[in-house]
């Protein structure tokens, strides 16, 4: 029963997508909606979809819509990067404020790639997917999925040894 | 190979995604720099790793999971509006056949269904004379 699978599918992957769309938007509430928005387009096309190719859809369609997002935001200005705002419970809980704040810190240091480069390193450090799936879900090619992560390692060495620098990491 | 080269393969080295591993490795037994190099990608690596997943907030799951009913409500409701249009012209025919069957028992034997001007069917009424 497609309802039944569907639900599967969303115990099953709802976690990892969420934190590449926090990961990639940096903001909750979009992160959410377009987690929602995700599995609305997914649960459409799930009859048509090999279910050996249900990771792969979800992935390229939340890759989509967050670079879809950044750039609406990159184009129009009152749309722009809203900060990550910690919920009460965030900030009265010391161990969720303390992964808070890391985690924000790591979000803050992606924030400095561009969105293609920020997509294919959270596809392959965070959600483990090879090059070839990389490509895939970018709709792009191997050596181009290379040079976008060695591109990505090298602003990220540069901006942390800054930091470092200050002793702000 | 030269290091440059090697830098440019580093990455890859370090994720594991490279053929040729032994040629990297052999270099890099040998070439401080290149080491060096290594071990700040690796810092990198270590500085993401800090990052901790966070759990979908239940309201949102919910939203989720609600979308297949969102999605039969929503064809339902196409459904229905078909179901009572049918209805409806079905209430109209079944009305016009009442009245015409009353009006025309004992005089014609065929009558014609109309909508507006337009004849749309013709049938025995079994009620003439």
């Amino acid at each position: 029963m497609n309802r039944d699978r569907f639900e599967t599918v969303v115990s099953a992957c709802s976690q990892k997508l969420f934190n590449y769309l926090l990961r990639m938007v940096r903001s909750r509430e979009d992160a959410e909606d377009l987690l929602q928005e995700v599995f609305s387009a997914f649960y459409e096309k799930m009859p048509k979809v090999d279910e050996e190719y249900y990771e792969s859809y979800l992935y390229r369609t939340a890759h989509n819509k967050a670079i879809n997002l950044i750039k609406k935001r990159s184009r129009n200005t009152e749309l722009e990067m809203p900060e990550l705002l910690e919920s009460s419970d965030l900030v009265f809980d010391p161990e969720k404020r303390m992964r808070e704040e890391k985690n924000a810190k790591v979000r803050q240091a992606i924030g400095k790639l561009n969105e293609r480069e920020a997509s294919a390193l959270n596809l392959q450090y965070y959600d483990n997917k090879s090059y070839q799936e990389i490509a895939e879900i970018m709709h792009s090619t191997v050596s181009a999925v290379d040079s976008l992560l060695i591109r990505a390692k090298r602003k990220l060495k540069q901006y942390l040894s800054q930091d470092f620098a200050r002793g702000d990491v | 190979m030269k290091c440059e080269e090697i830098r440019s393969k580093l990455n890859a080295y370090l994720d594991g995604e490279l053929k040729d591993m032994d040629t990297v490795r052999r270099h890099l037994d040998q070439c401080e720099q290149c080491r060096h190099e290594l071990a700040e990608l690796s810092s990198v690596n270590d500085f993401l790793s800090q990052y901790e997943e966070e759990p979908v907030p239940q309201v949102a799951i919910a939203r989720i999971l609600a979308i297949p009913q969102g999605k039969i409500a929503r064809s339902l409701g196409w459904f229905a509006r078909l179901s009572i249009a049918l209805t409806a012209a079905a209430a109209f025919f079944l009305g016009v056949v009442m009245s015409g069957d009353m009006a025309s028992r004992s005089a014609t034997q065929y009558t014609d269904i109309t909508l507006g001007t337009e004849t749309l069917y013709s049938f025995d009424m079994g009620g003439g004379k």
